[in-house]
């Protein structure tokens, strides 16, 4: 998908159309999944609320005026949607342990090999707890900048800079610890 | 701090010119260095590539079956205001003409048309006529422009 399509959808979906929307849905979902599921740990309340988030998307899209990338602005709702979730459900976040992360819906269309490692990094990654596992999804996976990430969870940019450098360090210890990446010398 | 600090800081430009300087000679001469260094930009490449996991394959048909009740009433309203809007155009039109026609001196020019006064309640059923027209011609949906 490249902007210039992505800019089409939106300005369709703002002219009631709701097979552009559907577009956005796909492509954007995988996204908005992880970042909940994440925060959540829980693949049923993270699809839950992910819907919520497209719901909140759809009804308020004529507020999106490409000030910001259309990732980012989903990812601000995805963060303020989560977070209303677990205050209202005061849920108990449970760690997930690595075998949760193999049930959890990895893209099926990756190859054996290329999945196996894709859950070592998962577990890696659920070795962080939420918060961490939150910042690493949107720098990595999202690739929202510092900026970026600090206007989603609406906090200093400097914040953003100390939390992602201690989040990715405690990640490179893990993967070099768990020795999941061979690496050719 | 550690090589491996060291060499994160030195990746994303953190360390003072001077320090930097240092860190890429010893990257060069030390083989902890080296080792770490590649390391680093190994797992950096692996996160980058690493996807994204993937809700069920319902996922987007629940979704829009959620958003569809929000946009079918207001959609269907509109539609038919437009729809309606355009056929009483039609109608209005067709009756101004036919009922203005002077059939036994074969005068087929409406009189309205000639007429200096046309009647309040025509204007008004010409201006709703010409909304319907606009609006159903240029709304999106219609894909017209």
């Amino acid at each position: 998908m490249n902007s210039s399509e992505q800019n089409l959808w939106i300005a369709q979906t703002k002219n009631g159309n709701n097979k552009a929307f559907e577009k956005l849905v796909i492509a954007f979902s995988p996204l908005v999944f992880t970042m909940i599921y994440r925060r959540l740990n829980h693949r049923e309340n993270a699809e839950e609320v992910a819907q919520d988030v497209f719901l909140r998307a759809y009804k308020y899209i004529e507020s999106y005026k490409g000030e910001s990338k259309f990732s980012t602005w989903l990812c601000t709702i995805a963060n303020n949607t989560a977070t209303t979730f677990l205050q209202k459900r005061k849920i108990d976040m449970v760690e997930l342990s690595p075998e949760s992360y193999e049930r959890a819906g990895v893209n099926q269309h990756a190859t054996l090999e290329k999945e196996e490692q894709t859950v070592s990094i998962e577990s890696a990654i659920a070795s962080l707890g939420n918060e961490d596992a939150q910042l690493i999804t949107l720098y990595y996976q999202a690739e929202q900048s510092i900026r970026e990430i600090a206007a989603i969870l609406n906090i200093e940019e400097n914040n953003v800079k100390v939390k992602l450098y201690r989040a990715r360090k405690k990640l490179h210890e893990q993967l070099v610890k768990n020795k999941t990446i061979q690496y050719e010398y | 701090m550690n090589i491996e600090e060291k060499i994160g800081l030195y990746v994303e430009g953190e360390l003072s010119s001077e320090e930097q300087e240092k860190v890429a000679l010893l990257i060069a001469s030390d083989e902890d260095y080296k080792m770490a260094y590649t390391t680093y930009l190994a797992i950096e490449n692996e996160l980058k590539s690493s996807p994204l996991l993937y809700p069920s394959s319902q996922f987007v048909k629940n979704t829009m079956r959620h958003i569809s009740p929000i946009s079918t009433p207001n959609r269907s309203v509109k539609i038919l205001a437009q729809h309606g809007l355009s056929i009483a155009a039609i109608l209005i039109f067709a009756g101004l003409f036919f009922t203005d026609i002077n059939f036994s001196e074969m005068n087929f020019i409406p009189q309205f048309i000639s007429r200096v006064h046309i009647s309040a309640i025509n204007y008004l059923y010409i201006l709703l006529a010409s909304i319907g027209v606009i609006w159903a011609v240029t709304d999106s949906e219609f894909d017209f422009f």
